[in-house]
């Protein structure tokens, strides 16, 4: 018999112990037969508290009642329970305050042990300042002797950094910026992409609309193409005409020279590439 | 629930107790064996079966074991009386009928 069983054993007894004078000898017998069945010592712990819970309300049900008992023989007896007195130890605050207790203890062990066997304790308090990172200064670059990029026409200055010319007349498209990348790593030279043969006539998408207001102006239109011209993403209108009209023609002229458009070059190997072309619309 | 019956309170967990003793009528049942079969925490089931015997519903007996020499003491056998019986068993009925006991 173990600690454990002991107290058990020990509630039980202080229980019965609690209950009218006439049952507490029954009620001890009765319950420690009960208690031997329990197999776990959490089963007796929770079967012993029980009973300790039942002493309050055996004592309220039978305050002066007569209850036809029977003797230790079998045989038939009349018990006459007087007023019981409550003991102060075993009313229902105590019994909730040990089972109360008792799973305090009980999920303090189990968080005990998943918290790596370390009792539990108030995680450290982190202290933070901000840290002022100075900003790394780039060193200048240095002046190269030429231009690495050289072009053959006056650039378009667009968003992106993207470079092009060919201004172009009327509605057709010409120029063949041709860009050298020198220097020490690499000479590349490097011909930029357009639009090719076979391009559809601007003319044909010259929305009718805007002819009719009498709308005109240059739309540039930016292009992502792969080495076979065609369009590896949608076209955009890199800058407007003025008229949202004229910038819709220009992107449908754009979509609809898929496979028409010069792929850009380098070293004569064509490449994918992006560029833009402006595109004009005129009455004539 | 809670309405009386000769003085017994009838709950839901008295119908639990009733009903562990109507598998077999005539078998004598200990406290650990109804808590078994009925589920009920020792804190309810004694005052219960204490209830019931002073109602006159069970009648109780000791176990006829010599506590020496079994080694533990007797167990307090608990039994349906015939007032207990039908009672329980009107009352089973009733609440197959859909009344309230």
């Amino acid at each position: 018999m173990n600690a454990q069983h002991g107290f058990s054993c020990w509630l039980v007894r202080r229980a019965a112990a609690a209950a009218p004078p006439s049952l507490a000898e029954r009620l001890e017998e009765e319950w420690l037969a009960d208690l031997e069945t329990r197999q776990s010592s959490a089963s007796r712990l929770l079967f012993a508290l029980g009973c300790c819970w039942a002493v309050p309300t055996i004592a309220r049900d039978f305050p002066g009642k007569a209850l036809a008992a029977s003797a230790a023989g079998g045989g038939q007896a009349t018990v006459f329970y007087g007023q019981h007195v409550r003991p102060s130890w075993s009313n229902r605050p105590g019994a909730l305050f040990v089972i109360v207790a008792f799973h305090v203890v009980v999920i303090f062990a189990f968080a005990s042990i998943f918290n790596g066997g370390t009792p539990l304790h108030e995680p450290p308090i982190i202290k933070g300042s901000v840290l002022t990172i100075p900003r790394p200064v780039d060193p200048p670059l240095p002046k190269p002797s030429k231009p690495l990029v050289e072009t053959h026409v006056a650039p378009l200055n667009l968003p992106g950094g993207i470079v092009f010319a060919a201004e172009p007349t009327g509605i057709t498209f010409t120029g063949q910026p041709e860009i050298r990348i020198g220097g020490s790593v690499a000479d590349v030279k490097r011909v930029s992409g357009g639009p090719g043969a076979g391009f559809p006539n601007a003319e044909e998408f010259y929305p009718a609309a805007a002819k009719r207001l009498g709308e005109q102006g240059v739309a540039a239109v930016r292009v992502c193409v792969d080495g076979n011209g065609r369009l590896t993403e949608l076209p955009t209108v890199a800058q407007s005409a003025g008229s949202a009209r004229l910038d819709e023609g220009a992107l449908r002229l754009a979509l609809a020279g898929s496979g028409h458009y010069r792929p850009a070059t380098e070293n004569g190997r064509a490449v994918n590439s992006c560029f833009a072309f402006r595109v004009r619309f005129q009455i004539r | 629930m809670g309405r009386s019956d000769d003085n017994v309170r009838i709950s839901l967990q008295t119908l639990h107790v009733l009903e562990a003793f109507l598998d077999d009528p005539t078998e004598s049942l200990a406290g650990a064996d109804v808590q078994k079969r009925c589920g009920l925490a020792s804190g309810t089931l004694y005052p219960i079966l204490l209830r019931l015997e002073a109602a006159g519903w069970f009648t109780s007996r000791w176990e006829n074991v010599d506590p020496s020499s079994a080694g533990r003491p007797r167990r307090r056998l608990y039994r349906l009386t015939s007032t207990g019986l039908s009672r329980a068993s009107e009352i089973f009925a009733r609440f197959a009928r859909g009344v309230p006991a």
